[in-house]
């Protein structure tokens, strides 16, 4: 009986279970919008526009969109980018890509085809900081749910791109 | 409006209580399942407010970090995600603790007025309170007599327990108005404590240097019917200067357990107004330089009983427990990932101490005089291998020496066989343990495994593992645990064990909590638990040989529930619990038996609601309810095996308080305890022909305090 019941009060709540805790969309556009002016691209790497893109997560790409406005990044107006998860190459000429929540199964095939690139790679999940990955948003449950970032320089570096010393002071320990 | 919203949560919390009441006058778990699904979809259907209408379109990288996920915190999202250290050895939340955890803050201390810490941890759920003998109170945890060595009290750090027996004396005593929070373990914490924390753990942690930036002090009164119940005075000085911290904290003061006639089970009695004398004094020195800390404290509480063991005596004796605390402890950062803590602490207790010639008709009653020394280093290293990964264990000596003084100095002794026993005028002891915890967090469920061992010269090995699984989904949480808890035999149930034979008693215990944060500004949590207790350690006396004895019986423990929800708005807060045990379908103690009721221990009710509550009326008034119901309890009051019923009992409290009056930190205290005049009864909640104590009668309390701040440096 006892085992019953409470099995019986973790299916009855079960839908709440298969939410896991999320960014908060609005604030993960925020610091990538912030994320610009503490890291330096080459020169010749931008085009016309500076290029967000992100691959899954539609939230994000409206939360990005409504953020980034009439704003500039690098000197340039921003546009925001979907990217198909079966359309790397159009990621090629972003200078941001974001992985958002449920993409990280692809963080692997996409790093490797942009190896060379100057993009700076963002992700929700934390392996990808291993998976050569420059910065990971977290959510830190231990600090009354803020969001921190942790930051991986050497791959931002073999990117060619420049990271401020005080973005690094900002990062959260690995 | 802030009247409309007290009026509503107030009757929503009734319905709240009334449902689980309503469940438990039938079978236990099912309908005890029924309100925990009807609770729960009730708060799903209570809309949370969110704050997407907070700008952050112009917030700097520096602001963001700041920013909570889902905007600015509320008061309660602070209390409820705040990290607490009590139930891991990585400090977690409350709702991320591997442990069922209640938080006391200074300000509902402070509010509701509490006396003492048995007015503050009675408005815990499943916390209760016995007599033990010579007027000493002690702790009941879920239905269980607790007293000896199965709750461990952490002041500060230091183990409070004494080491003769384990036990805690409660009543006019511990720094309640220098209380910075008190974090409970209302469950097993032996994994990470050791043998003093098998029903659970009381840490109470006092203001630091840089909590108090300045200084305070308390004087209260308290009158009852007849004569004073305390006259307190608690001064305190704390600084931060650069990398030191130092506190300084005092306590000195009088009092009486009570002013009610007490009877004894032969009709034997005697007023205690001026007979149960609680006098404490208090210091409590503490000094840190960045990661080294030191901490002194003296506790003596000078308790005069003429209630002694089952007859009343002719007069007064003291009972005195003389304590002193030391601590040394350094965190070493080796990075920011690996941290080691060495931790020596020495404790050298004189408990349950009278020095006093006995007269001749008092021969029940005795001298004792012994202290009790120990020492025990500590080596803790923790490793955060990945930031969802932490890895902590370490191992833990410690020496327990305990030597009779004065007169007679044959006060302990070892059994050489079965029957015959050698006297001793010291015994001493050692233990080593290893302990480990692995805390993994991830996406499905977060993960704490842990275990200790310990060994000891005096009665081997015992062994308590543990596993907790808890998660976070938004606003709910949930928690299930399981493991194992021991309580280590003191020196005096080794000392006085029957037939010279005593193990560890175990319990094993299981526990689910679901939580869920409604709205922005409350909290309710529903808890199940059930445990088993093997092998407790039972305190007898044997009429054939006149002499009282230690033996391990069967089998004990309970199974209930509790349910706790608190809420924190701009006019004030209230916190609101509801426990219940039964011990029916177990193996009860014999001793703990009440004859022809077979779902209670003796002296501890089956439900019992608390209710405690702060309103505020302006920018300094504040009007602040309590009260604690507990339903019918039996004890044995007379010389009969019959045990007496004793009626329901409504604990009624009123407390007034009135800050920076006149001048900016001078505050004002006033207010009554039970109202209603309920003469409370602490009953002794196993079958050793004490009679029940009286506990205060109506008593006006006043308090007076001042603070002052420095500037900071």
């Amino acid at each position: 009986m006892k085992k019953g019941a409470l099995l019986i009060l973790f299916l009855a709540i079960s839908p709440a279970f298969l939410q896991a805790q999320e960014l908060d969309s609005r604030i993960t556009s925020m610091f990538v919008f912030n994320f610009t002016k503490y890291i330096e691209w080459p020169a010749g790497s931008l085009g016309e526009k500076f290029i967000i893109g992100v691959v899954g997560n539609p939230g994000l790409t409206t939360g990005l969109n409504k953020i980034v406005g009439s704003r500039t990044a690098a000197g340039k107006p921003i546009l925001v980018k979907p990217i198909d998860k079966n359309a790397v190459q159009d990621a090629g000429s972003c200078q941001i890509l974001i992985f958002g929540s449920g993409s990280a199964g692809l963080m692997k095939s996409f790093t490797e085809a942009l190896q060379g690139k100057h993009i700076l790679l963002v992700t929700e999940k934390e392996a990808g900081l291993r998976k050569g990955v420059g910065i990971n948003l977290i959510l830190d449950e231990d600090d009354d749910f803020k969001t921190k970032f942790m930051l991986n320089k050497t791959a931002i570096e073999t990117a060619g791109l420049k990271v401020s010393s005080s973005l690094v002071g900002l990062s959260k320990q690995q | 409006m802030n009247c409309l919203s007290f009026v509503y949560l107030y009757a929503r919390q009734r319905i709240y209580l009334f449902m689980l009441f309503f469940s438990f006058t039938h079978s236990f778990m099912k309908h005890c399942l029924l309100s925990s699904l009807f609770i729960l979809f009730l708060c799903s259907s209570v809309q949370a407010q969110h704050t997407d209408t907070l700008s952050i379109e112009n917030l700097s990288l520096e602001e963001l970090l700041k920013l909570r996920s889902t905007g600015v915190s509320s008061e309660m999202e602070k209390i409820i995600n705040e990290k607490l250290g009590v139930a891991s050895k990585k400090p977690l939340s409350i709702r991320k603790s591997p442990s069922i955890v209640s938080v006391i803050s200074e300000d509902e201390i402070r509010k509701s007025g509490a006396r003492d810490l048995v007015d503050v941890l009675r408005q815990v759920p499943g916390f209760d309170f016995g007599v033990d003998v010579q007027g000493v109170v002690g702790f009941a945890v879920r239905g269980n007599w607790s007293h000896e060595g199965k709750v461990l009290v952490l002041l500060d750090g230091q183990e409070m327990n004494e080491t003769l027996y384990g036990t805690v004396p409660l009543g006019n005593n511990f720094p309640v108005q220098q209380i910075k929070r008190i974090e409970i373990i209302r469950g097993p914490g032996s994994a990470i404590y050791g043998g003093y924390a098998e029903y659970g753990v009381v840490n109470i942690i006092t203001k630091s240097g840089e909590d108090l930036n300045g200084g305070s002090l308390d004087v209260v009164y308290g009158q009852m019917e007849k004569t004073f119940a305390r006259r307190n005075v608690y001064a305190s000085w704390g600084r931060k200067m650069g990398g030191w911290k130092v506190s300084l904290a005092g306590l000195i003061g009088q009092g009486n357990r009570s002013d009610r006639t007490y009877t004894d089970i032969d009709t034997g009695s005697f007023d205690m107004a001026g007979n149960s004398q609680f006098n404490p004094s208090y210091a409590n020195l503490g000094v840190s330089y960045r990661n080294t800390s030191v901490r002194i404290i003296y506790d003596r509480l000078h308790l005069t009983t003429r209630d002694g063991y089952v007859a009343v005596l002719s007069k007064p004796y003291d009972n005195n427990f003389t304590n002193y605390y030391a601590e040394l402890r350094h965190d070493w950062k080796v990075n920011d990932k690996f941290i080691i803590t060495p931790r020596f602490n020495f404790k050298s207790q004189t408990g349950w101490n009278n020095q006093q010639t006995i007269l001749l008709e008092d021969s029940s009653y005795s001298y004792n005089n012994k202290t009790a020394n120990r020492y025990r280093f500590n080596l803790t290293a923790s490793y955060d291998i990945t930031h969802n990964l932490n890895l902590t264990g370490g191992g833990e000596f410690f020496n327990d020496y305990a030597v009779a003084r004065g007169a007679d100095t044959t006060l302990f002794q070892k059994y050489v066989n079965d029957s015959v026993s050698q006297p001793l005028a010291s015994v001493s002891y050692q233990n080593y343990a290893a302990f480990v915890q692995c805390l993994w967090r991830n996406r499905v469920v977060n993960i704490t495994l842990g275990a200790r061992y310990d060994n000891s010269s005096a009665f081997g090995g015992a062994f308590v593992p543990r596993i907790g699984l808890v998660k976070n989904v938004q606003k709910f949480n949930f928690k299930l645990l399981f493991g194992y808890s021991f309580r280590a035999p003191a020196i005096e149930n080794i000392s006085t064990a029957y037939r010279g034979q005593m193990r560890p008693e175990r319990s094993r215990t299981l526990e689910f909590e679901a939580g869920r944060q409604i709205g922005r500004n409350s909290y309710l949590t529903l808890s199940l638990f059930s445990f088993t207790t093997l092998n407790p350690i039972i305190y007898f006396y044997e009429e054939v040989t006149d002499r009282e004895f230690y033996r391990n019986r069967e089998q004990g423990g309970s199974r209930g529930v509790e349910v706790e929800y608190k809420v924190k708005q701009t006019w004030g807060y209230l916190s609101a619990n509801y426990a219940f045990y039964s011990v029916a379908g177990q193996t009860i103690v014999p001793e703990y038996q009440i004859g022809g009721i077979n779902n209670l221990n003796l002296a501890f009710p089956a439900h019992k609601i608390n209710v405690n509550a702060a309103y505020r009326l302006g920018d300094h008034f504040s009007i602040n309810p309590s009260a604690s119901f507990m339903s019918v309890r039996y004890g044995l009051a007379t010389n009969d095996t019959v045990a007496t019923r004793f009626n329901p009992v409504l604990l009624l409290n009123l407390f007034l308080t009135y800050d920076h009056l006149l001048t900016e930190g001078l505050s004002l205290g006033a207010g009554c305890y039970d109202v209603l005049g309920q003469n409370f009864q602490f009953i002794q909640p196993y079958n050793s022909l004490h009679a029940p104590l009286p506990g205060p009668s109506r008593e006006f309390v006043f308090r007076l305090s001042y603070r002052f701040q420095h500037t900071k440096l």
